[in-house]
């Protein structure tokens, strides 16, 4: 018998507002503990919410973006439950009209594009940061991320597998990086994904019994949690076994998921509408303005450097997976044209050097125009790559200007055929062994003479010409 | 207009359900009363002859306004010691009962 | 020759103005009338004697230095002990609370203290303002200064007994369900239930947020319009107020309609308080005011809805106290389980009326009885709010009773929550509506117990009705009638 899995995902992502929902308190990360609170936020006797205006706004992008349709009235309903991480015992969230539902968003399978539905979204505010402490009598608290704003994109089952679902939250990721309303870093917890998985005999109509995942802290633990909870369950059942309806948590380390708690009760939320916050009501003008406002979608952005610009589908879909590329990449275009070579160095020397320093690709300090004249001075054979690389390291560390500092260094390429013949030769003779060992048949020395010979040009040798020459030169017997 | 009601309205299951969900513990005395006051309560509100509800729609707030928002500004945060009192704890955090998940 | 405390707020404002009495004077009366009276009355949890003579220190060196103050700059006021006051202890006369001390202050109290106001107490008051008694007050129920053998309303009584007794010239109390008015009216005051949303709740501790509103308790509509002045006005920490103008100028009560629902007076209601209501009614007709019979069901339809909703709501609202930030903890925490803590700290940081409600409140918005219950009710919110609205689509406003029967003694009450409930029969549609109501003394009945009445008016005639009172005492004396001996040695 073969299997089917069935996969949803209940992604909750922080919006970036600057401050909380509710209240005035700023909404930056990694703060010494319970130091961005007011009352509102650390739910004191007698505060009040007051609804930040920048959160409909960002909600409704996110809406537009996945085809929802948006209510007209949207109410905040008190979700009540006790937990340390709640200092009002209630959280302030939407049940009975949420901002937007029934939207979709369309992912790339192997047999094509693929629709999955999203069947809510609603917006809510975050809850206190626990630290349990194993041995410890006490529970830490931390307020500080109390009252973020956040979305809760909930999709529909429509996913099929751990690869589909990998996809909808990369694509989703993109999505909302491209309107501006997160920074989905799944690391720091402004994008959480919760799954819920279940299987059923191909062919089947029924859906089994589903858990919920929890706690995956990247995108590959997702993938991870999602293959082996499908494995599980194929297995319990083919075994005659029954699948509980459970929470399931994920444990990184050792790679496998615990059960949490079985959902006998399904918990009783008694959600009623917050009497302390008015209803919105978001008129067509509303969303007119807000659509108009909204930037090109990564969908969008892909088939036009496919089409228009003429980049690989790898090389599109590189620049489309952050807006600090894209923009980077469109600006820099704008200005010197080539897009392929664009492209060729922000995929590869711009990322390589954020990978070494551990930065976003948006913290180097390099303009695109300064970035422009540095590709059309490689492009036009003004300097070899490695002059540009070590420009380029001139310009990320100390501003430098690239036309200028070629100039002052005189670091433009040597195409002169006798200077490279002489180097050529100063090389040959510094090291006649390997010349014999060539002429023997060892076509790997070459490799090594080359090298030689650029370093006695400091790098700067046309290495086309110089390769050419160098060939000529070993292939003639002095 | 309503289904017939079950009886009781409130067995004593039910005030140990409510009980938990308010996070109190009455003791068997107390439940006794509370459920049949609350019992009480709810067949008075039944008893009520209510006009056909089916088409009101239900208001939560005296005035019908809509959309009271402020702008995105950030003001600057209480002094944690003037919030937290004496429940502040070890490097900063509140000290909560421990939990388990 | 008339003693300070006998003095209305607007007039004690003036000498303070003018200087013939020094707000550290006021100050120093009013400690010395707690002192007399306050351990009979038991009208305050918290007097906060020290900062406010410092206060007044500080605000009569403004004068003496030539600076124009508001009407009551230097006038000492109470304040429920409900309505957050930074660095002063808000216990809500619970134990949950009864170590708080909040790290802000309320609004409205903002408001009076930059207009020169003194908070020189806070008020005893029904547990979290929930019940239509003080006697649930961890501190002790408050008695009536016009007759310790009663008590002085509820829930809100410390305020208007502190007033009553002349310990402050007036008071803000609350007003959820009829709290506020019934208070005034058992102990021969003006206040008034403002229209929801005119006066910012931030910081008030939430009974049942979308009926909670906070009012002036005092001896006249004019000093009561006085403290409007000061406190009414959008907030941009309060979501739910409205920008509404606050101008009670004098009006004349020619050709005023004010509709007398027949329904209120039925045989339930004491005798003397009909009476005294009719003639009340009379001396506006004699005023100038057309006096004219209304059909206004003021059913158990709205208590009922009342109930209901103010549980839900309170329920949800009562939940921040856990025992975890602030407030009561448990003599011996366990903390080795968090249900437990949550379970010990709450039983034994509530009491038990409470409890009561926060009991109802959960069952009726659980599953299965949201619908039947909560959802009704806020149905029938909506007929209650229609109903009251065509009434006063026939008149300017509507003349009721306040409460069927004067101050209750001690124990008399129903001891089920329910009939507690039907005693707001005539006040908790001002509530469930939003509309503005109006508490003036208008008698005694045969054991010298004041009695008050009602007026409605629609959203935002606050002023109005000011002025209507105003009008009408400027007739009557009802509202100059003190306590006999209270508390006076004999």
């Amino acid at each position: 018998m073969t299997w089917d899995t069935i996969v949803g995902l209940e992604v909750h992502v922080e919006l970036a507002t600057t401050s909380k929902i509710f209240c005035g308190c700023p909404t930056l990360f990694g703060r010494p503990p319970n130091t961005q609170c007011c009352p509102v936020c650390s739910g004191f006797p007698g505060a009040l919410p007051v609804l930040n205006q920048q959160v409909i706004e960002y909600a409704l992008r996110v809406c537009l973006a996945t085809d929802c349709t948006i209510n007209s009235l949207i109410r905040f309903d008190r979700k009540n439950y006790f937990y340390p991480d709640l200092p009002k015992g209630y959280q302030i969230s939407q049940q009975h009209q949420p901002i937007g539902r029934g939207g979709k968003l369309v992912i790339t399978t192997d047999n094509g594009d693929k629709a999955i539905g999203i069947h809510e979204i609603h917006i809510e505010e975050d809850a206190g940061k626990l630290i349990h402490d194993p041995q410890g009598k006490h529970t830490l608290v931390d307020y500080n991320r109390c009252g973020i704003p956040l979305l809760e994109i909930i999709s529909r089952p429509d996913l099929n597998s751990a690869e589909e679902a990998l996809d909808y939250l990369d694509k989703l990721r993109r999505l909302l990086l491209f309107i501006g309303v997160s920074d989905c870093r799944m690391e720091e917890g402004s994008l959480r994904a919760d799954v819920n998985v279940s299987v059923r005999p191909t062919g089947s109509k029924v859906l089994g019994t589903r858990t919920e995942l929890k706690n995956m802290s990247s995108m590959k633990a997702m993938a991870l949690a999602i293959a082996y909870e499908s494995r599980r369950q194929i297995k319990i059942l083919t075994e005659g076994g029954r699948i509980r309806q459970e929470t399931r948590r994920w444990d990184e380390n050792e790679k496998r998921s615990f059960a949490l708690r079985i959902k006998e009760n399904v918990e009783d939320y008694r959600y009623f509408p917050d009497p302390d916050l008015m209803a919105i009501r978001i008129n067509d003008h509303w969303i007119k303005n807000t659509r108009e406002l909204l930037p090109e979608l990564p969908d969008a952005k892909y088939q036009r450097y496919l089409t228009t610009l003429d980049l690989t589908a790898y090389e599109a879909s590189i620049l489309t997976s952050h807006p600090a590329l894209a923009d980077l990449f469109e600006a820099t275009v704008a200005i010197c044209g080539r897009a392929k070579d664009v492209a060729g160095w922000i995929m590869g020397e711009w990322l390589q050097e954020c990978n070494q320093r551990a930065c976003r690709p948006q913290d180097l300090k390099v303009t695109p125009e300064k970035l422009a004249r540095l590709v059309r001075l490689l492009a036009e054979g003004d300097i070899t790559r490695g002059t540009a690389r070590q420009v380029f390291i001139q310009m990320i560390d100390n501003q430098a200007d690239p036309d200028d500092y070629v100039h002052r260094h005189n670091l433009r390429m040597i195409r002169d055929i006798k200077t490279i013949d002489a180097a050529i030769d100063q090389a040959m003779a510094a090291h006649p062994r390997s010349v014999a060992d060539y002429r023997a048949g060892k076509n790997k020395v070459r490799t090594f003479l080359v090298g030689q010979a650029m370093r006695v040009l400091q790098g700067k040798a046309d290495p086309a010409l110089l390769n050419r020459r160098l060939l000529e030169k070993l292939n003639t017997p002095d | 207009m309503n289904k017939p009601l079950p009886q009781p309205l409130i067995d004593p299951k039910q005030i140990s359900r409510v009980a938990h969900l308010a996070r109190l513990n009455p003791d068997e005395a107390e439940r006794v009363l509370l459920r049949q006051e609350l019992e009480r309560i709810l067949r008075s509100f039944d008893r009520l002859e209510w006009p056909d509800t089916r088409n009101t729609e239900p208001i939560y707030h005296p005035h019908p306004d809509t959309n009271r928002l402020r702008p995105d500004e950030v003001q600057s945060p209480f002094d944690p010691a003037d919030l937290i009192h004496e429940s502040i704890g070890q490097d900063g955090f509140l000290m909560a009962p421990k939990t388990m998940e | 020759m008339t003693q300070i405390h006998e003095l209305g707020a607007l007039e004690l404002g003036k000498k303070i103005a003018d200087r013939e009495i020094s707000a550290p004077e006021a100050v120093r009366h009013a400690l010395g009338r707690m002192d007399l009276l306050d351990s009979t009355v038991n009208a305050l949890i918290t007097i906060s004697g020290r900062s406010a003579y410092q206060q007044a220190k500080a605000i009569q060196k403004r004068l003496d230095a030539g600076e124009k103050l508001p009407p009551l700059a230097g006038v000492p006021l109470a304040v429920q002990d409900n309505i957050s006051t930074k660095d002063i202890l808000t216990t809500c006369a619970s134990r949950m609370l009864h170590n708080y001390v909040p790290p802000f202050s309320a609004t409205v109290i903002d408001r009076l203290v930059a207009a020169g106001g003194i908070v020189i107490g806070k008020t005893n008051l029904g547990e979290f303002a929930m019940d239509g008694t003080n006697e649930t007050s961890h501190f002790g129920p408050v008695l009536n200064p016009w007759s310790t053998d009663h008590l002085a309303g509820g829930s809100g009584g410390g305020c208007a007994a502190a007033v009553a007794a002349g310990e402050v010239w007036y008071a803000l109390g609350s007003d959820t369900g009829g709290s506020l008015r019934h208070s005034c009216s058992h102990c021969g005051l003006t206040g008034l239930k403002p229209t929801y949303g005119s006066v910012s709740r931030y910081g008030l501790v939430a009974n049942a947020s979308s009926l909670d509103q906070i009012g002036p308790v005092a001896e006249s509509a004019a000093d009561c319009a006085a403290v409007m002045a000061l406190i009414a006005g959008p907030d941009p920490k309060d979501s739910t107020t409205q920008p509404m103008e606050f101008k009670p100028e004098p009006v004349n009560l020619n050709g005023l309609v004010i509709g007398l629902p027949e329904e209120c007076f039925l045989p339930d209601l004491q005798p003397e308080i009909g009476k005294a209501v009719q003639a009340a009614a009379h001396q506006l007709a004699v005023l100038g005011a057309r006096i004219e019979p209304v059909a206004l069901s003021l059913g158990e339809e709205a208590v009922a809805a009342y109930c209901l909703i103010a549980a839900a709501e309170a329920s949800a609202n009562l939940a921040r106290f856990d025992g975890i930030q602030y407030g009561y903890r448990p003599a011996d925490p366990k903390h080795d389980d968090l249900s437990d803590y949550y379970c010990h700290t709450r039983q034994q940081g509530f009491g038990a009326a409470a409890r009561r409600w926060i009991m109802l409140g959960t069952l009726i918005l659980s599953a299965g009885y949201y619908d039947r219950y909560y959802l009704q009710a806020s149905k029938a919110r909506r007929l209650v709010k229609e109903n009251l609205q065509k009434a006063l689509a026939q008149c300017d406003l509507l003349l009721t009773p306040v409460a069927p029967s004067t101050a209750p003694r001690p124990g008399a009450g129903p001891d089920d929550l329910y009939n507690t409930c039907l005693a707001n029969i005539f006040t908790v549609s001002a509530n469930l509506s939003g509309f503005p109501a109006l508490v003036l003394p208008c008698g005694l009945d045969h054991c010298n117990l004041p009695i008050g009445f009602q007026l409605i008016g629609s959203a935002f005639s606050d002023s109005l009705l000011l002025s209507v009172g105003t009008a009408y005492q400027e007739a009557t004396a009802f509202h100059q009638l003190r306590p006999p001996h209270v508390g006076e040695k004999t």
